[in-house]
């Protein structure tokens, strides 16, 4: 972390001309900084959870204003999309939010069958919906073990990681990978899960309300969270609908809107959970909302794999859908076919499709324009967490830099999917 | 380059299905062309003019209680004279889970007027739509780049733009 000290004769102000050309991102000190300075927070500061630099104006130890600068790391994921096709991009969508691969990639392939005009079968979209929720809890864990030792609860961190070690098992014995999943296919999946893991899966999250209790009682009502977090980074419903916030940020603001319950897709009609809502909009509430997430997520997997259809994984639609693995390393036919459609002799029919699915971090998905052929002639990811970020600059002035750490972790961003 | 000169969208003044009477009164001032979708899977769309731009997401933030602008983003056909970008925003009604896709079209160096004053949202959604295309938004209180460096030269998601080799041998 490096700091300035702003000199009092000459104003930093933001070049109003040529916006675009040669100006850096600046914030206007005014006439007469006195006290105050310039202090930049990040891009590697290890409470901004990857590459966010947020240019602060410090008076003391409040902040005055704030600056979020994202993009340190875009990688133009939208681009590699419209050039690599629907088949190709899947990977890519791994390091979108690269603490829930799976989510990604389900809502992905949700988005693509669509541009397809195809359906997956009925086991495919209960194994993805499965898939989803727990992409949930580990992401959410994540992000609760990480804000509350940012906060200085060190304990909680080692409780939520042991369990997110047990679900990275899970993705390994399922996908072949614990991060860089690639699991979902253009119409399926690419393995089928089997009893044994399915079994295992259903004990984990019929035991995760009790686990959830024990990271309760360290939280809930402990004091020092309590007082760090309650008052915090207070956001209303009216800015939180402005600022097009979504997911838990959204809910700990009093606004019951989620995508699975509003728009179901998958298997999400089939299953009953609660959308919880916060009161206050606070750090707080945002915690809560997410403790609760973390059990209705694990409410509904018990459900989902209760009800797991039998059937297919992959859909018989040989024009889009890439043939099983085996009959590729097998069968001439399959080979062909899969040659043809990873290099592109895909003919998606015309169209623009919107897909948003309800993703960790709040709702994401894709507008894709085709114009025929295997690649999109638009692809346009709505990152949440890029949306959610934006309120720092309401929420963080008047606040102390101790705050801020609270804030972050309590709006959980990730900037793999923010900078795309 | 690929041989595609024009829009897949086709318009027509006939309403598809799903659009509320409310969101029909709101929009029943403005030039609005509606659109089919060839395939399923898209909301309802309409295609409105530049001057109309923000009239039209004023209507329908304000009588059809449409709170939430969910997306923001443009598509690019280079071929497509004199307008070759569509400016596309699509609005969400959290209460009835009804969503309208607003489009509009500009051609290049031109500008469209910024939806700032109505959703804080709308201010990294137009940097990054800007960053991306350079279609400037009339009376956005900062628009620079997001995503790219300040002194980047080019619109990485214009269809011309080169996946590899972009300035390699700039003099």
């Amino acid at each position: 972390m490096t700091s300035q000290h702003t000199p009092t004769a000459a104003p930093v102000a933001a070049p109003k001309s040529a916006p675009g050309i040669d100006s850096e991102i600046r914030l206007d000190a005014g006439d007469d900084p006195g006290e105050r300075m310039i202090l930049n927070m990040g891009p590697q500061h290890p409470s901004t959870h990857g590459v966010l630099r947020l240019l602060l104006e410090v008076d003391g130890e409040r902040v005055v204003s704030v600056v979020p600068d994202v993009g340190y790391l875009h990688r133009g994921k939208e681009k590699i999309g419209e050039t690599l096709g629907y088949h190709r991009y899947i990977p890519y969508t791994d390091r979108l939010d690269y603490l829930a691969p799976l989510a990604n990639n389900c809502s992905a392939t949700w988005a693509f069958e669509k541009v397809c005009g195809i359906k997956a079968p009925e086991r495919a979209e209960a194994i993805r919906t499965l898939c989803c929720e727990l992409a949930r809890i580990s992401a959410h864990l994540l992000g609760l073990g990480a804000y509350a030792m940012d906060v200085g609860a060190m304990t909680v961190f080692l409780y939520t990681f042991s369990e997110r070690e047990t679900l990275y098992n899970f993705f390994e014995y399922l996908t072949g990978a614990r991060f860089t999943t690639t699991y979902t296919r253009i119409g399926g999946v690419a393995r089928d899960a089997d009893e044994g893991w399915l079994k295992d899966v259903r004990a984990f999250c019929a035991s995760l309300d009790a686990k959830a209790d024990t990271w309760e009682d360290l939280l809930t009502n402990n004091r020092i969270w309590r007082i760090r977090n309650e008052g915090v980074g207070v956001i209303t419903r009216e800015m939180a609908l402005s600022y097009g916030l979504t997911g838990p940020v959204l809910r700990g603001s009093g606004v019951a809107y989620d995508v699975r319950k509003d728009r179901p897709y998958g298997f999400y009609d089939r299953v009953d959970f609660d959308v919880p809502v916060g009161q206050h909009g606070d750090c707080y509430d945002r915690y809560l909302v997410r403790m609760e997430e973390i059990r209705q997520a694990a409410r509904i997997g018990v459900q989902v794999i209760d009800q797991m259809p039998n059937g297919p994984i992959l859909a018989d639609e040989p024009k889009f859908v890439l043939p099983h693995k085996q009959g590729v390393m097998t069968g001439m036919e399959q080979l062909i076919h899969q040659f043809m459609l990873i290099t592109g002799e895909m003919d998606t029919p015309p169209g623009e499709v919107h897909s948003h699915t309800e993703l960790p971090k709040g709702e994401g998905g894709y507008i894709i324009r085709s114009e025929g052929g295997a690649a999109p002639w638009r692809l346009k990811y709505r990152a949440p967490s890029f949306v959610n970020l934006q309120v720092l600059k309401d929420i963080i002035p008047g606040h102390m830099i101790a705050d801020i750490v609270a804030i972050l972790g309590s709006i959980d961003f990730v900037m793999g999917e923010c900078d795309k | 380059m690929s041989k595609v000169t024009t829009s897949c969208m086709r318009y027509s003044d006939r309403v598809p299905a799903g659009i509320s009477e409310a969101s029909q009164k709101a929009l029943a001032p403005f030039k609005v062309q509606w659109s089919e979708h060839p395939v399923h899977g898209g909301w309802p769309g309409c295609l409105v003019s530049g001057a109309d731009w923000p009239k039209v997401f004023q209507a329908l933030k304000e009588q059809a209680n449409f709170e939430l602008l969910v997306d923001h983003t443009a598509v690019d056909y280079p071929d497509r004279l004199p307008e070759r970008f569509t400016v596309l925003g699509l609005v969400s009604n959290i209460h009835t889970q009804e969503r309208i896709m607003v489009r509009t079209r500009v051609a290049e160096g031109g500008s469209v007027p910024t939806l700032t004053h109505l959703w804080r949202s709308a201010d990294w959604a137009e940097r990054e739509t800007f960053d991306m295309f350079g279609i400037r938004f009339e009376g956005h209180p900062e628009l620079t780049r997001i995503y790219m460096p300040q002194d980047f030269d080019g619109w990485p998601l214009r269809r011309d733009f080169p996946l590899q080799g972009h300035n390699r041998f700039r003099d």
